[in-house]
């Protein structure tokens, strides 16, 4: 069960991007499309999956001192290999996302993650840490990205569902009211939860 | 000291190894990126090298890969300039009426970084006439804005382009003043009309057409 909520907690619960405003860069600047939101999410809970299990595997044997020098290393070499396996793989999808690939080396959520969860937990729970909270935060990139690009573009993955397209959507400030407005909706969630909770 | 040479050991250490797992990982995709951007360029050579009214071949497709593989794949500089740079290798095809063609790409600084395009020019009485276009390079504009160049029925608006529009060299209608008129007349006076599609980001196709401008004075700087 424990294992189970380590899973998930980072999908509603401990949202990276609702709930903990965490790796807000990608998070604006990308999600103008669903794809690219997918794309980059998947990017990052690969590296993030990866480097928890790598860092918790190491974390008995790198002096205190020096675990962040550590750590960057680690989430750098991961991060470098998804972008080659990206350009030789996914070239359409490399191309679209650009400077936002290399840039997943000072995503805070993955440098979080090694810090407080990674480097003091075992390799299964800091596996299972690192998929859910990367899966959180595709969820969250897919979502804001659909609904960007619904209300922009009027399509969802490229696939046309109406003429309304609000321009301001696809620019920055459509960016910040939608992830406001979500952000608003998780917490709203969330507390609906905590009730129920203390309810029972 | 000793403890400043022990932690500098392991960080060496740390660094060493994942360098090693690096390179085996570029060993191993090395071959993949190679043919990624090889396919990304013939894929454009082979479009622009397209009627951009019909869609049909200029060129047989099989001749195409041909001068693509005789005359190497490999980017080359062929000239750098104050706005930009021209790009080899420059490929020479002769279209099925006749007509000789140049393909050749360039780059210019767009909002984030240069915006690379690839172009084919044909060669008529009159001087070259722009056939067609492609953005191949764009990642560091910004999404939503100046990337919107990506998208192909805006990259239209940059071709065909007659010699007498090209020869006062192209511009965005911005700074020509936003002339009225539909995107295919003023192709014809060299103007491209963009800022209708493209509000809030003219560096990018700016960038566009100065590359445009550069490939058409080398190739008229080459020709005589």
């Amino acid at each position: 069960m424990s294992r189970l909520r380590e899973l998930t907690k980072g999908i509603i619960k401990e949202n990276p991007t609702y709930v903990q405003v965490l790796g807000m860069c990608p998070t604006l600047a990308v999600t103008t499309s669903a794809i690219n939101g997918l794309g980059m999410g998947l990017a990052t809970t690969a590296v993030l999956t990866m480097s928890n299990v790598v860092i918790s595997l190491i974390r008995k044997i790198v002096p205190d001192k020096i675990r962040i020098p550590i750590f960057i290393v680690v989430i750098a070499s991961f991060v470098t290999m998804i972008d080659l396996l990206m350009h030789g793989f996914a070239y359409d999808l490399w191309k679209t996302l650009g400077l936002f690939i290399p840039l997943i080396v000072v995503n805070c959520i993955i440098m979080g993650r090694a810090e407080s969860f990674a480097s003091k937990h075992g390799v299964l729970d800091s596996m299972l840490d690192g998929l859910g909270v990367g899966l959180g935060f595709t969820g969250s990139l897919v979502l804001l990205g659909s609904v960007r690009e619904l209300f922009g573009n009027g399509t969802i993955f490229g696939y046309k569902v109406w003429e309304l397209k609000i321009f301001l959507e696809i620019l920055p400030p459509g960016a910040y009211i939608t992830l406001g407005l979500l952000s608003a909706l998780f917490t709203y969630i969330g507390i609906r939860r905590k009730k129920r909770g203390e309810a029972k | 000291m000793k403890d400043i040479l022990k932690t500098g050991l392991i960080l060496m250490v740390f660094t060493a190894i994942s360098g090693l797992f690096l390179g085996l990982v570029y060993m191993g995709a090395k071959g993949k990126i190679q043919e990624a951007d090889n396919a990304a360029k013939l894929s454009a050579i082979k479009f622009v090298l397209k009627d951009p009214l019909t869609g049909d071949y200029l060129v047989d497709e099989k001749e195409i890969e041909e001068v693509v593989k005789k005359t190497g794949i490999e980017t080359v500089v062929l000239k750098e300039y104050k706005e930009g740079v021209v790009l080899g290798p420059l490929y020479e095809f002769v279209t099925k009426d006749g007509r000789d063609a140049y393909v050749l790409s360039g780059y210019a600084p767009g909002f984030g970084g240069n915006v690379t395009v690839v172009a084919c020019f044909i060669k008529t009485e009159d001087g070259f006439m722009l056939n067609s276009v492609r953005v191949i390079d764009y990642s560091q504009e910004t999404p939503g804005l100046g990337a919107k160049i990506g998208e192909e029925s805006i990259q239209r608006r940059f071709f065909p382009v007659p010699p007498e529009g090209l020869k006062n060299g192209l511009r965005v209608d911005k700074d020509a003043g936003l002339p009225k008129g539909s995107p295919e007349e003023l192709k014809k006076q060299g103007i491209v009309k963009v800022s209708d599609v493209m509000t809030g980001a003219t560096i990018t196709p700016r960038a566009v057409v100065t590359a445009l401008n550069l490939m058409y004075g080398y190739l008229e700087e080459v020709s005589k």
